[in-house]
């Protein structure tokens, strides 16, 4: 197996595999910070209940918009919407008493996924491109999805920024921060809100399945090696991307799907992380 | 059932509050009672309470008698079932920036042990409020939490991760924590358990002297009736409905024998019916 140029060589000449880099980069980074907080709350079904229901906007948009004009773009605004709702539907749910938490989330995901499959078997035809929605195709990243990621992503990262401290403090302890006066249901809320626009913006690149573990391994991995907020952010940050590249490398060299390798470097980071932290003990 | 309150006199009767005296007092409560479900027995009932400003109350009373339903709802997390709350004259779920005025130190706090916070970290906590949203913590409030945890005496431990500090050190963060906007009224709920006697002397010492320094009101649940004696201006055992001693009523030897025995929650059950029966025979 292999290729007849160079990684660094087929970035100076293929657009698409500069496409993939970068979303790579992005989509590493922005998931990396993300999953920090996501294993800090403990919210990763809750992340895997929204990529999973993303499957039934996803199928929503391509019914109603596949041949009309812009449609990348309308279907990337379908698939928003859909996960915002979802995601405060899962936050209020999870908030009730009627139902668990883990219950309501349990039951959006297979509820959006039965739908969004009904709505693939009305479209009659070729259902093929619904593979790279649920597994990725980050060499098929454009350039205006490019845009779109950037912009979704700096939105994400400087909310988050900006309401830094109050997001530490409800992670470290929701009843304390709320009898202190911090604003916790909008916080639960805005966590949320900021976990399906990541999600969003993930799925072309690494797919609806893969996508959760964007949102847990590198943050899992980080907290394994930290004692600060701050040092788990730049390892995670250093792990997602690192991994992104190395994916990308490994895979266009091994001719395999870059998401899944991704993925499996990830993972090797997990054990190799568990292994020094052993090494310490 | 009538508050025994009504006969023995709260802070209210005994020279104090009134309708026209609101600014001095830090709590009123009036009529409050409590039910976690319609068809529940309700845990607190026809409760009428008044603390002053700057006095250091313990609240005492068996297992299941409703002490953590009653501070809950003066943090605003529970809305009384019937009958009104105020803290510093507002509805605890209104406080605004009123409650900056209130440090609470739970009997726990529910944290994961590896959370990569230190100790300074969770101190400063007690200053977003205050800082506000979209606000960086300053630099005078970074000291102002190196000198609270200097005070309790784990300033070496600023930086070590919170949960790898002792349990006793855990708590002095948290007290230092709710110390940090400079409260007026400080709620403890059981903040010893799980410290060692030494550690639980310290602590008390320490509470106390806040109180003394600062004058600050104090509200502190506790089953150390022997430990805390020398420390609390007035005692309130809360057993459903609320009961108000005066601290020599209720600290006489035989309640500091029984809580050394460990024996104080039945101790106070009987206390309470003995009470109840007074009342009944009464009317």
């Amino acid at each position: 197996m292999g290729s007849d140029i160079s990684f660094l060589e087929s970035l100076q000449t293929f657009e698409f595999m500069r496409h993939a880099f970068l979303a790579g980069l992005i989509i590493g980074t922005t998931c990396s910070i993300l999953s920090v907080y996501v294993v800090l709350k403990r919210l990763a079904f809750i992340g895997q209940g929204i990529s999973h229901s993303a499957f039934g906007g996803v199928a929503l948009a391509l019914l109603l918009f596949e041949d009309s004009a812009f449609a990348d773009l309308k279907v990337g605004a379908v698939t928003l919407v859909f996960c915002l709702v979802v995601a405060v539907l899962i936050g209020w749910a999870s908030r009730g008493r009627r139902i668990s938490g883990d219950s309501a989330i349990g039951i959006f995901f297979a509820v959006s996924m039965a739908a969004g499959v009904i709505f693939i078997s009305l479209r009659q035809r070729y259902t093929g491109e619904v593979f790279s929605y649920l597994f990725g195709n980050i060499l098929g990243v454009s350039a205006s999805d490019i845009v779109a990621i950037s912009v979704l992503a700096a939105l994400v990262l400087g909310v988050i920024l900006a309401f830094f401290k109050e997001i530490f403090f409800f992670c470290f302890d929701e009843r304390l921060a709320a009898v202190s006066g911090l604003p916790t249901r909008f916080l639960h809320y805005l966590l949320l809100i900021l976990l399906a626009l990541t999600i969003v913006i993930s799925i072309k690149v690494v797919g609806i399945i893969l996508v959760s573990a964007f949102l847990v391994i590198p943050g899992a991995t980080a907290k394994l090696l930290s004692t600060s907020l701050k040092k788990m952010l730049i390892i995670s940050v250093a792990i997602g991307i690192a991994s992104s590249l190395i994916g990308l490398f490994v895979s266009y060299h091994l001719e395999i799907p870059s998401g899944a390798t991704i993925v499996l470097v990830q993972f090797l980071t997990l054990i190799t992380a568990m292994l020094v932290r052993r090494l310490r003990a | 059932m009538p508050s025994h309150g009504e006969e023995t006199g709260s802070f209210n009767e005994q020279g104090e509050g009134g309708a026209g005296q609101t600014g001095n007092l830090a709590i009123q409560v009036r009529g409050l009672s409590f039910s976690y479900s319609s068809g529940l027995e309700p845990t607190l009932r026809n409760i009428d309470f008044e603390l002053r400003r700057r006095v250091f109350l313990a609240l005492i009373g068996p297992n299941g008698g409703g002490k953590t339903t009653f501070l809950r709802i003066l943090l605003g997390e529970l809305q009384p079932t019937t009958g009104s709350v105020q803290v510093f004259g507002r509805a605890p779920h209104d406080l605004g920036r009123l409650r900056a005025k209130i440090g609470y130190v739970p009997q726990k706090a529910h944290f994961d042990l590896s959370f990569p916070a230190s100790a300074l970290d969770v101190v400063l906590m007690g200053s977003f409020f205050e800082t506000g949203l979209l606000r960086r913590v300053s630099g005078a409030k970074k000291k102002r939490a190196k000198e609270l945890l200097a005070r309790f005496g784990i300033a070496d431990q600023a930086k070590d991760q919170i949960g790898k500090l002792s349990y006793g050190q855990q708590q002095r963060a948290f007290i230092a924590r709710a110390l940090m906007p400079s409260p007026e009224l400080l709620i403890l709920d059981e903040p010893t358990v799980g410290i060692d006697t030494d550690g639980q002397t310290l602590f008390y010492d320490e509470v106390a002297m806040l109180h003394r320094d600062f004058g600050i009101t104090i509200v502190m649940v506790s089953h150390d009736i022997a430990q805390i004696a020398g420390h609390v201006d007035e005692i309130a055992c809360l057993f459903h409905t609320m009961h108000w001693h005066s601290r020599s009523e209720l600290i006489n030897e035989e309640v500091l024998q029984k809580a050394h025995m460990c024996e104080l929650d039945a101790y106070l059950k009987e206390h309470l019916r003995h009470i109840d029966e007074f009342h009944r025979n009464k009317r």
